[in-house]
């Protein structure tokens, strides 16, 4: 190697250190987040498409071809203008299913191990020239440096150098499936630098060899001949077949299909590819003419493949060595991504599923032995190539080698569109039609080629057979290879039925895919799944990938739903297919998680799962069937959005809907309700709605329940669902709904209304309290003034008895008023055996304390010893409300009396007054709150609202009425303490 | 979906298509097939854009 060589070489590899360092340096975060995944730095990373062919062999293909070879970036414009109808929906699939190569897409469409094997192995040969292609253009640059023939040995150093980058790019981190941000970054730094480099090229063309623009446009009127030259090819030659070879070539070639869809960070990156990836291309191509004419113009010394060099040569050592740079930029990174993209092919359709058929998966280590499985194919591809390039004797140029493998890529283009659009296509017609495309292929490009380097000997030529030598070979072999494929698979699909897998899959990928799921999970729980996992991939990667599959779903290693299993399951599915690909992952979750096919699939597992198919479905539904999924989707809101909770279950209890209200009710979410059991609820929300849904009531009101410490009051309504006539297998089968009223602020805005009206009684009664208590005083100062003079001890006695006495009397009425005012002491629900007579005797005692209660007489009549359940101090209130009413209802002299006797279950207390009753017109609204006949400031409105209230509460009831003679009845019914209907949560929760 | 298919069929019309010996014909500037490119590169722009919104 002589210095030159030695130069040029250490150039290289320390550009593609830079360019690791570029990567390492993304990965660590060095590079801020913005730049990492702004979408123009995507866009560039696409880049990778213009390699050596571009770089160099573009001016050579002008030469011979004219603009035909801007038919290789216009056709790939038109695969990215078509971006919503194919890259999106690649794209898509791709990140769901973790498929990390075109033989991942294929193998999860067509269903069958052979697909993934033809498709990686057609693929590999197909790209075999263009590997050796980049090769070839390396050392060959190095020559036109150099002036000297390249030694072989440049171009192994060249190949060991890349495949230790290689596996440093993409083959250092444990699963295949996490994304290379240094490797996109890279990728897209080297595009940059392609592009700087040939504009500078370009530049000088236009400014150093043509002169300038003005010199430029002289030159080109005195050559309409070069323009001629340009121009005539495309009315004449292959420009259609190129712009299709070069539409497929866009996105499904290795390393496409590796940047725009696997290495994807961001879906929304696509759409701004769709059109900055073309406009680099343009910019990219913009100075080929001008490079071709200057290098005619300066007579450069080298083949029209490298005037790029041989004009950056004419500049300067300098400039020449950047545009080396250049060309080994796009060279190295079409063969580190092509390989990357290559080896996860090779090691997911080749050597796992024969290591598994031979059950010879490793059981420990097994990500170790997948990395290293992976950095060995990525040697052996590259040695692969650097032993076709030395085999072949390539005696065309560039674009010519690259052509051969753009025709073989074209060859998934209808198996393409029958993933995308025709879910009747089978695997038997995939594999048929490209087993025809790619003999045609092997005829028409590949047995050329080996007749050109010796291999083969005779003269046969497919063109001749067919009587078509005179045609363009490119138009020849593309229309033939494609029609054979085209035809055996439209002709093989028709003729064979999709496997139920493949029905599956041709619905997912349309996105249609809204068939419930079948059966049961025979696993029950994640420990289980672990455990099964582990006799396939060994039990540190079983672990590994249930946590991993854990956290993507937010579950709890302790999730033993349904439900939630099934989804486990489809995400360890995924999971494992970005770690051995679709066909593997799935024979090893079928195998290991089975599901049997017998069992019943719980209802609300079923619906959501329907549901989530229909939101995410491409499914159109027409007509009646849309009307009918809008008003589903109506229903289901109105459902959800219901202020009160709402809880429906089947017969066996399986809850299926558990709305919005009921989750803030309860705090239990509803995806954690619904596809439960109720007895997976848990307490007390399990053993009130088992209560009441045993229980005979329809309605209970106001349940007091305790959730984690706070006080709710609920009512709970049922109703019994029909089933729906025509029963069809796995339809709902009746159930009953529950519904949830929550009436905790109500409640505390009831108590708030009582405690007012309780506070206005006490001011009412403060000038009687006032007076009640002063009358005592007044005895109690004249007896102790007498008491001072008293000599006999007997006197003394009888008077300090009349003291205590009245000290009593200022205690009872002290007592009175503190149990009447306190509310919060005891709570509302507090309840005991009230004695009603005993009730309205202090009732009427408080009530006496008013100035106005003097000239009334008040009666307590009511039978002795009746007893009701219920709060004393909310009853005092109602007595002391109601005696209140009918004292100020009364003239002076009249008398107000309490009655009541038991009647049944129940007791009847009457308060009658002999006032001038109520006028008929508002008998039916005294119990209105804030309804008051008294003038303004003489009335809250609240006494007899609250006396509702609180009879209500207690289970009973309250009328009004007229009496005959004059005066208003008001009858209270209440039930005896034996009825009460009302019992806490905990009596309930225990039957 | 709609303009993304008028869109190709434009492109296809354009580059793919007996329409192509139109600029192609002989006195036809150097540039004409840089500029009906980028105008197709300028409308897949906006119709990403319109889409985006």
């Amino acid at each position: 190697m002589n210095v030159e060589l030695a130069i040029l070489y250490a150039v290289g590899v320390a550009y593609l250190a830079l360019l690791f360092f570029i990567a390492h340096a993304t990965e660590r975060g060095w590079v801020p987040e913005g730049i990492v995944r702004h979408p123009l730095v995507y866009a560039l990373s696409l880049g990778v498409y213009a390699t050596s062919w571009s770089y160099y062999g573009s001016v050579g293909f002008a030469q011979e071809q004219g603009y035909n070879f801007l038919s290789i970036y216009l056709g790939v414009t038109l695969a990215f203008a078509l971006t919503p109808v194919i890259l999106s929906p690649i794209l898509r699939l791709v990140r769901d299913y973790q498929l990390t190569s075109l033989a991942d897409l294929f193998a999860f469409r067509y269903r069958h191990q052979f697909t993934g094997l033809l498709v990686t192995v057609f693929m590999l040969v197909g790209i075999l020239p263009y590997i050796a292609l980049q090769i070839k253009a390396v050392t060959e640059s190095v020559a036109v440096l150099t002036r000297e023939a390249p030694p072989h040995l440049l171009a192994l150093g060249f190949c060991a150098t890349l495949s230790l980058f290689a596996i440093l790019f993409g083959a250092r981190h444990i699963t295949p499936r996490e994304k290379h941000e240094g490797l996109v970054v890279a990728i897209a730094f080297e595009s940059a630098v392609k592009l700087i480099a040939l504009l500078m090229v370009g530049a000088f063309a236009l400014f150093g060899i043509m002169g300038g623009p003005q010199a430029l446009g002289e030159w080109i009127l005195a050559h309409p001949e070069a323009m001629e030259a340009l121009y005539a090819p495309v009315r004449e030659g292959s420009w259609m077949t190129l712009m299709l070879l070069a539409f497929a070539a866009g996105f499904l070639l290795p390393r496409q299909f590796h940047m725009i869809f696997v290495e994807n960070m961001d879906p929304r990156a696509l759409r701004v590819a769709a059109w900055a990836f073309p406009l680099f291309l343009l910019l990219l191509n913009l100075p080929i003419p001008l490079i071709l004419w200057a290098g005619q113009a300066a007579q450069v010394g080298t083949a029209p493949d490298y005037y790029v060099l041989g004009l950056s040569v004419e500049q300067g050592y300098g400039w020449a060595l950047f545009t080396f740079i250049g060309g080994v930029s796009a060279a190295s990174a079409m063969m580190i991504v092509t390989t990357l993209a290559l080896a996860a092919m090779c090691l997911n359709h080749l050597i796992l599923p024969a290591r598994y058929q031979n059950q010879a998966l490793p059981r420990h280590n097994l990500y170790t032995w997948l990395l290293w499985g992976r950095r060995i194919l990525i040697v052996l591809i590259i040695a692969m190539g650097y032993v076709f390039y030395r085999l072949m004797e390539f005696h065309q140029g560039l674009v010519q080698i690259g052509l051969i493998s753009f025709v073989a890529v074209a060859q998934f283009l209808p198996g393409l569109a029958g993933l995308l659009f025709w879910p009747r296509a089978t695997h038997v017609g995939f594999i048929a039609g490209l087993i025809g495309g790619i003999t045609v292929w092997v005829l028409a490009l590949i047995v050329p080629l080996l007749q050109q380097s010796g291999f083969i000997q005779n003269e046969f030529s497919m063109q001749a057979l067919f009587n078509a030598e005179g045609q363009d070979r490119w138009a020849f072999s593309t229309f033939w290879s494609l029609a054979a494929n085209s035809v055996l698979f439209v002709l093989f699909s028709l003729l064979t039925r999709p496997s139920p897998e493949e029905h599956e899959a041709a619905l997912a990928c349309r996105m249609e895919q809204v068939e419930p799921p079948r059966g049961q999970l025979e696993v029950q729980s994640v420990k289980h799944f672990e455990e099964q996992l582990a006799q396939t991939v060994g039990p540190q990667t079983a672990s590994l990938e249930v946590s991993r599959a854990l956290a993507d779903l937010g579950l709890k290693p302790t999730e033993t739903s349904a439900g939630e299993l099934r989804r486990l399951r489809e995400r360890l599915e995924r999971n494992l297919s970005g770690l051995m690909g679709p066909l593997l992952s799935r024979m090893i979750v079928d195998d290991r998680l089975r599901v049997d096919p017998h069992t019943k699939v719980a209802i609300a597992d079923s619906l959501r799962f329907v549901e989530e198919q229909l939101e995410h479905s491409n499914i159109r539904l027409q007509g009646l069937a849309a009307e009918l999924d809008t008003l589903r989707r109506y229903h289901r809101q109105v459902l959800h959005e219901l202020p009160l909770g709402v809880c429906s279950l089947t017969p066996d209890r399986e809850i299926i809907i558990w709305n919005t209200a009921m989750s803030l009710i309860s705090g239990i979410p509803s995806q954690q309700a619904s596809g439960r059991r109720l007895r997976q609820l848990g307490e007390p929300w399990h053993g009130i709605l088992r209560a009441f849904l045993r229980g005979d009531d329809r309605h209970l009101y106001k349940l007091h329940i305790n959730i984690h410490g706070a006080s709710r009051w609920i009512n709970l309504h049922k109703s019994a669902i029909e089933a729906p006539g025509t029963l069809t297998p796995g339809a709902l089968a009746g159930g009953t709904v529950i519904l949830v009223e929550d009436l905790t602020e109500l409640h505390s805005l009831e108590s708030e209304v009582a405690h007012n009206d309780r506070l206005a009684s006490i001011g009412r009664l403060a000038a009687g309290v006032a007076h009640e208590i002063g009358n005592p005083l007044t005895g109690i100062a004249s007896l102790a003034q007498n008491l001072k003079y008293e000599q006999d001890d007997t006197e003394r006695e009888f008077t300090a008895q009349q003291i205590l006495e009245q000290t009593r009397r200022i205690n009872d009425i002290v007592q009175s008023l503190v149990t009447f005012s306190h509310t919060g002491e005891l709570p509302d629900t507090a309840r005991t055996t009230v004695d009603l007579h005993a009730c309205v005797d202090e009732a009427i005692q408080l009530v006496q304390l008013s100035e106005s209660a003097r000239e009334r007489s008040c009666e307590n009549l009511l039978t002795e010893g009746i007893r009701i359940w219920g709060n004393y101090q909310r009853l005092l209130q109602v007595f002391v409300n109601l005696l209140n009413n009918a004292i100020q209802a009364s003239r002076p002299g009249d008398r107000v009396r309490v009655a009541g006797e038991p009647r049944g279950d129940f007791v009847e207390v009457q308060v009658e007054d002999e006032g001038g009753g109520i006028p008929e017109s508002l008998l039916d609204r005294v119990f209105e709150p804030f309804f008051t006949t008294k003038p303004p400031g003489e009335g809250t409105g609240l006494g007899l609202s609250v006396v509702y209230s609180i009879i209500q509460d207690h289970g009973g009831a309250v009328y009004v009425e007229n009496l005959p003679a004059g005066g208003a009845r008001f009858t209270l019914r209440l039930p005896m303490e034996d009825a009460a209907p009302l019992q806490d949560a905990q009596e309930i929760m225990a039957t | 979906m709609d303009k993304t298919l008028l869109l190709f069929l434009f492109g296809v019309l354009l580059f793919a298509s007996p329409l192509v010996g139109w600029w192609t014909a002989p006195g036809t500037h150097v540039l004409t097939v840089y500029v009906l490119w980028a105008v197709l590169i300028g409308l897949i722009a906006l119709v990403a854009y319109r889409d985006e919104r």
